[in-house]
């Protein structure tokens, strides 16, 4: 070897351990960002039909999903990650790991959106309502035209912390055997009893991961209010 | 244009307003023919600006009969007030527009698009035509070179005239104007006004006006209707009313503002 590795690290961390379980971590990365990415879209997309549910006309449909909302919101995901594991197979529904730790983080963080959505709404002067009906816009088109143009670009900031929070979240899938990061570093370690080096990588991609998806989301903030609102940033006025 | 010639084209009768506990309109009557300009003055509070919601389906009333162009948009149903179906709502709604105090235009579209969204959207005119019309109107306005400006760009006065221009490009017979100018620059109100004394001189529209401007109401209305407190306390000419007002609350509402 032409350079020594273990010369360049402490004694208590092994370097050359660490490189040697790098591929094996890349791997797991790829399952990371899989199940956080589609449990997010999912998530972006339930948010919605969720939020206008709870704003229904009717009672009977706006008080159970605010229930069901609430309920998801104050439980932990990990109590609902093994709730999915392990009472829906009673039902014959059988789920992949992988399949039933997307669903569970997309419906946890679905909730979560619904509030996004919620406080975007509400931002929106309530002028813009009267303007759509007084130009005859149905509440389906004022949404579509009017509301939902200017809830998106509100939301984008806070939609885009939330991606951050769930890969930060996903280890928690390490409980139902997905071979996302967490675990795959805990097996390693588990095995060789090395536990440090490849918790500390791990680590370390979860944070190019969160800075990763930081820089995306400031790349569509800036888009989407350049492209919808003129040359000028849209500022809530 | 000469007042009460017309057909009646808008008439309340017997309509009562609150919100919550407190009494908006008790038992109003109001009748206007078509081509009529009217201008509601009167302490805030008084109702007037809630007249003009109610036309244009924006608040609903608890009691009594609202009657726009042959079509009812609410009617008596015993004690309380029903609202006809949607789609017979849409219907009349089609013939009102309204100019917002706070100009309420679409801060997501260009000036052009916030006149043309609606007739392509909602009329279902073609993209080509919905646009062309908006030019034209643009035009109307005075705003022709702006057309791709956002309304963030634009001063509350050129604001302002586009959403006027918006609620004409829907081809309205009645025209709603609620407090226009109140929350504009001094220096940008005249462009506003002069749009407003165009379309009063120069087409037949049904208007509406809810004004703090007593100049205005004087000089493009043929009716003026003092309110307090939801009632009509007095009505009649501009001439009447601003020179030879018989009550006494008006004399003094026409004070304070004239010394304002």
């Amino acid at each position: 070897m032409i350079l020594d590795l273990t010369q360049l690290s402490p004694k208590w961390f092994h370097l050359d351990v660490a490189v040697s379980v790098l591929p094996k971590l890349i791997e797991a990365t790829g399952i990371t960002i899989y199940v956080t990415v589609a449990a997010f879209l999912i998530a972006l997309v339930l948010g919605l039909p969720l939020l206008l549910l709870r704003r229904s006309r009717y009672r009977l449909v706006a008080r159970p999903v605010a229930t069901v909302i609430e309920f998801i919101r104050s439980t932990p995901l990990l109590v609902q990650i093994y709730f999915f594991f392990f009472v829906l197979p009673d039902y014959g529904i059988v789920l992949s790991p992988v399949v039933t730790g997307i669903v569970a983080m997309s419906l946890h963080y679905g909730c979560y959106m619904s509030e996004v959505y919620r406080s975007g709404l509400d931002s929106i002067p309530h002028g813009q309502w009267d303007a759509a009906t007084s130009l005859n816009f149905s509440r389906v088109a004022a949404y579509r035209h009017v509301i939902l143009p200017q809830v998106v670009p509100r939301v984008i900031p806070a939609a885009g912390s939330f991606l951050v929070f769930m890969f930060k979240d996903s280890p928690l899938l390490a409980a139902i055997t997905v071979h996302e990061l967490m675990y795959v570093a805990v097996q390693h370690g588990m095995d060789n009893f090395q536990y440090l080096e490849p918790i500390t990588m791990c680590g370390l991609i979860f944070l190019a991961l969160s800075l990763g998806s930081t820089a995306v989301i400031r790349l569509i903030e800036a888009r989407v209010g350049t492209v919808w609102l003129g040359r000028r940033r849209y500022s809530a006025t | 244009m000469p007042h009460s010639e017309g057909p009646t084209i808008i008439r309340f009768r017997g309509v009562t307003k609150k919100f919550g506990d407190l009494i908006v309109l008790q038992d109003f009557d109001l009748t206007i023919k078509a081509g009529e300009h009217l201008s509601l003055i009167g302490p805030s509070g008084s109702g007037k600006s809630t007249i003009l919601r109610i036309l244009m389906t924006l608040e609903e009333i608890q009691a009594g009969e609202v009657e726009i162009d042959g079509g009812l948009l609410w009617r008596s149903n015993g004690s309380t007030a029903a609202m006809s179906s949607p789609a017979e709502v849409r219907k009349i709604r089609q013939k009102v527009g309204m100019v917002f105090q706070s100009f309420n235009l679409f801060p997501h579209m260009s000036a052009l698009r916030n006149v043309a969204e609606a007739p392509y959207r909602v009329l279902g005119l073609p993209k080509e035509e919905a646009y062309a019309r908006g030019r034209e109107l643009l035009k109307l306005v005075g705003l022709a070179d702006k057309e791709n400006n956002f309304p963030i760009h634009l001063s509350g006065g050129q604001q302002q005239r586009i959403a006027i221009a918006r609620a004409l490009a829907m081809r309205p017979k009645i025209l709603l104007f609620d407090e226009v100018t109140s929350a504009l620059d001094p220096e940008t109100v005249g462009e506003v006004l002069n749009v407003i004394r165009l379309l009063a001189k120069e087409h037949d529209f049904t208007i509406l006006i809810v004004t703090h401007q007593m100049g205005l109401a004087k000089e493009i209305s043929d009716h003026v209707c003092f309110l307090e407190r939801g009632r009509i306390l007095e009505e009649g000419p501009p001439a009447e009313i601003f020179d030879f007002p018989k009550n006494e609350r008006t004399l003094a509402f026409l004070r304070a503002v004239l010394d304002a």
